[in-house]
């Protein structure tokens, strides 16, 4: 093999390391929020149950070692060793999305630990205090705008096209979807139509569409 | 669109990564450039040409 073999190879098997870092992360960063979301919904009901037991510790040491776990497998498969350049663009992107992973990482942790002893708490429609409505009405309307705006400033073309599709397949996606749940749930066929299952759904399909045609 | 990138960056012992950095885009844009499933913008074509001092095409030329 020539040495240009040798290097082709290498760049044609790199973008599946990307790949691994974006999966790694996401189900990762899930694992961890949901644990963090049972870990606090058990400690409060526990607590105001009348107090800790051996149970109880072992189950709340059983969820910290679950978040150990998942922290120590995810270092495990997380790929080493390329030492591949990358371009100034790149580095800002992802330097941009890690900002953005530890922004929803907090905000989720915060859900969870303010959610108290409702253990659905971060997904479900409960009445929320005001401090915590005005935190994540802050964040979703100031502070993640100026991250997606700084971010779409920086990717290239390759994968401003890629986030271009993933928004035309998911807005498909809602127009079919909402009027479609929208006239069951007004025929009994199905339960009210929930805008943020909708959101999940759409973002899912968007992120699925985006990072196939980026790295596929 | 069918393209010599590919060649012109093994002419030059470079990989995808090395190129991507010439031009200050991904890896992944590199890669699907050479393998027709991205076509460049304007812009980045005449980058690339400028990187390699051709003319863009003797870089990309269309199917037929």
């Amino acid at each position: 093999m020539t040495k240009i073999d040798a290097t082709h190879n290498l760049s044609e098997s790199a973008p599946s390391s990307v790949l691994r870092k974006v999966l790694i992360t996401i189900i990762g960063g899930l694992t961890a929020v949901f644990s963090i979301a049972f870990l606090a919904g058990y400690t409060v009901a526990v607590t105001e149950q009348g107090g800790l037991n051996a149970y109880a510790i072992g189950t709340i040491a059983a969820g910290l070692g679950l978040i150990g776990l998942t922290v120590f497998i995810s270092y495990k498969l997380w790929p080493k060793g390329t030492h591949e350049a990358v371009p100034a663009r790149e580095k800002k992107s992802q330097h941009i999305l890690w900002a953005a992973v530890v922004i929803g990482v907090l905000l989720g942790g915060y859900m969870a630990v303010a959610s108290g002893d409702n253990p659905d708490g971060v997904f479900s429609n409960e009445p929320v205090t005001a401090s915590f409505a005005v935190i994540s009405i802050a964040t979703w309307l100031i502070i993640v705008p100026i991250i997606t705006w700084m971010w779409w400033r920086t990717i290239d073309e390759h994968e401003a096209d890629a986030y271009r599709e993933g928004a035309l397949v998911s807005a498909h996606v809602y127009i079919f979807l909402a009027p479609t749940w929208w006239m069951a749930a007004r025929a009994g066929w199905a339960p009210q139509q929930d805008p943020m299952i909708v959101l999940v759904i759409v973002s899912i399909v968007w992120s699925i569409v985006w990072l196939y045609r980026k790295y596929a | 669109m069918n393209n010599r990138l590919k060649i012109l960056r093994a002419e030059r012992d470079w990989s995808q990564a090395t190129l991507a950095v010439h031009l200050d885009v991904s890896r992944q844009a590199v890669n699907a450039i050479e393998t027709g499933k991205h076509d460049p913008s304007l812009p980045l074509a005449f980058r690339i040409a400028r990187l390699f001092d051709l003319s863009i095409e003797e870089i990309f030329h269309d199917q037929n």
